[in-house]
């Protein structure tokens, strides 16, 4: 079944086209690895699926249902949540209370409602120690490491249990320990049901954990196929791994 | 006693210690002079304090918010004119009226301003503000332009005058403190902060940033333009310059930073260090 689904999305920034009609097709419970040299569209592929900016044309639709225009919370609350490139967490917040900003609450029980209701502490605590980071629960996020900060934002996202996570990067500027235990944080994750969508320059890491990778190159998809796939299909080859 | 409940402790007798001494303020001292400065320190903890709810928690600063309070106090005038209210406590009544018709302008006026970020914002909310001053100017028929609009005058001797009008402004300044404090512990406070950390990250994770920065200012500006009532009723006369003062937007900015930004007794402190100096 098709978790998600997007459809010749393309996007222009002046006369510079970032993504050009990209398509694509993520499995409920798949880890997709979407891969390409610098400035081939990724992040910005994330950014419109997300919401942060606005398609030029194209479409993007959540186990069936149209998503296009919608705001990034609202995306968020579908169940699609999603990582930045650079860890971002609230550097005056607690680690705790970075876990507990993603708890869905809305309307006036937000408003009337505590912040810190014991069962959400209680799950956040759980997540933590599963990421192994529950001992650092008090402290402002501003204060811990960054290898720290990926795991708390990993972490974060998966409070409102969502379907889907979009991971940019999760290997990006942390070291190879940290990136073996993040790739076993989302291997676990998978197990229990959640698909990821993955961005990643670390090769090993991509080849490892997805069964599915999509290759961008200048915007459009140039190849896509399994690891052992793309390893060996020469266009992927020549524009991105090197020959 | 655990830490934790001694500490509670501590924090309630030392709260109960301010709350008695700030009410005996004007059986101790009746010098009307002193009550005076005692009704404005109480003001601006009340206007700090609800400033601080958005741009201590949300980080948004907006130096615009004389506007909020000098329309308090230009629609309270109007109430009170239209309704024919006699002056004395009856007034007081009607101050809430005022707090709704200030909500509905920051409706207005938030849904447009907080489509910007930043400096733009604080940019935006000046124009407004100098924009509220100028309609206050210029429709005369409503406002009485220039020469301004007078209240009806409470009958009260001198000695007494500011004592209704210091227990009016320490309930404000009580209300806004409450506000806080339950905003500052719920979920939706916490959205706030968020928001003020990282806006884009807030979004990220659901948080609903526009409806909770257009909440934040619309609960801050009610406050604020109900305290402006009052204090137009305590002034008795208004003209746009006195009433929408971008000093009062300062100063109350002031505050909050000098005490503590996004603290719950922060403005409280900024105001009761500054007022009175």
């Amino acid at each position: 079944m098709s978790l998600l689904e997007v459809d010749a999305l393309s996007k222009h920034f002046g006369g510079v086209t970032a993504v050009d009609g990209c398509s694509l097709s993520l499995q409920l419970g798949s880890i997709t690895g979407l891969i390409g040299p610098n400035g081939s569209g990724k992040t910005t592929v994330f950014n419109l699926i997300t919401g942060f900016i606005a398609r030029d044309t194209g479409d993007v639709r959540f186990k069936g249902e149209s998503i296009t225009g919608l705001g990034p919370n609202r995306i968020y609350g579908l169940g699609i949540g999603r990582t930045f490139q650079l860890a971002r967490i609230f550097p005056r917040l607690t680690a705790l209370e970075n876990m507990l900003v993603p708890v869905r609450r809305s309307g006036v029980r937000a408003l009337f409602s505590r912040g810190q209701w014991h069962d959400e502490k209680d799950r956040a605590m759980e997540m933590l120690a599963a990421m192994d980071i529950s001992h650092v629960a008090g402290l402002l996020g501003g204060s811990l490491s960054y290898g720290q900060r990926k795991l708390l934002e990993l972490a974060a996202v998966m409070m409102a249990r969502p379907q889907l996570v979009l991971l940019d990067e999760p290997a990006g500027g942390v070291n190879p320990a940290l990136v073996e235990r993040i790739g076993e944080h989302i291997l676990e994750l998978n197990r229990q049901g959640v698909s990821f969508l993955l961005v990643e320059h670390n090769m090993p890491f991509v080849m490892g954990l997805c069964q599915q990778i999509v290759v961008l190159h200048r915007g459009a998809v140039l190849a896509e196929g399994t690891p052992a796939e793309i390893r060996g299909n020469p266009a992927v080859l020549d524009a991105y791994l090197g020959s | 006693m655990s830490s934790p409940a001694r500490v509670r402790a501590v924090k309630l007798g030392a709260l109960l210690i301010v709350a008695v001494v700030a009410l005996l303020v004007p059986v101790f001292e009746t010098d009307p002079a002193t009550v005076n400065v005692a009704v404005f320190t109480a003001m601006y903890v009340g206007l700090a304090t609800a400033w601080n709810i958005m741009g201590g928690y949300t980080g948004y600063v907006s130096l615009g918010h004389a506007a909020f309070f000098g329309f308090g106090a230009y629609a309270f005038g109007l109430v009170l004119a239209h309704l024919g209210i006699q002056a004395g406590y009856e007034p007081f009544l009607f101050v809430p009226i005022a707090g709704a018709l200030t909500v509905v302008l920051a409706l207005l006026i938030g849904w447009i301003a907080l489509r910007t970020r930043a400096a733009t914002f604080v940019i935006v909310t000046i124009a407004m503000m100098f924009m509220i001053q100028l309609l206050a100017e210029n429709l005369v028929g409503l406002t009485g332009g220039g020469s301004g609009l007078s209240f009806p005058v409470p009958p009260w001797s001198g000695d007494f005058f500011d004592t209704p009008f210091y227990y009016a402004m320490l309930l404000m300044a009580a209300i806004s403190l409450a506000i806080s404090w339950w905003i500052r512990r719920s979920k939706f406070g916490l959205g706030l902060l968020a928001i003020r950390d990282d806006e884009d990250k807030a979004l990220a994770v659901g948080v609903p940033a526009h409806t909770y920065k257009l909440t934040a200012f619309v609960i801050s500006a009610g406050l604020v333009g109900m305290i402006g009532a009052i204090y137009g009723y305590y002034v008795t006369y208004i003209y746009p310059q006195y009433a929408i003062d971008p000093l009062v937007g300062i100063s109350l900015v002031l505050m909050v930073f000098l005490g503590g930004l996004g603290t719950l007794w922060g403005p409280v402190l900024g105001a009761v260090i500054l007022e009175p100096a």
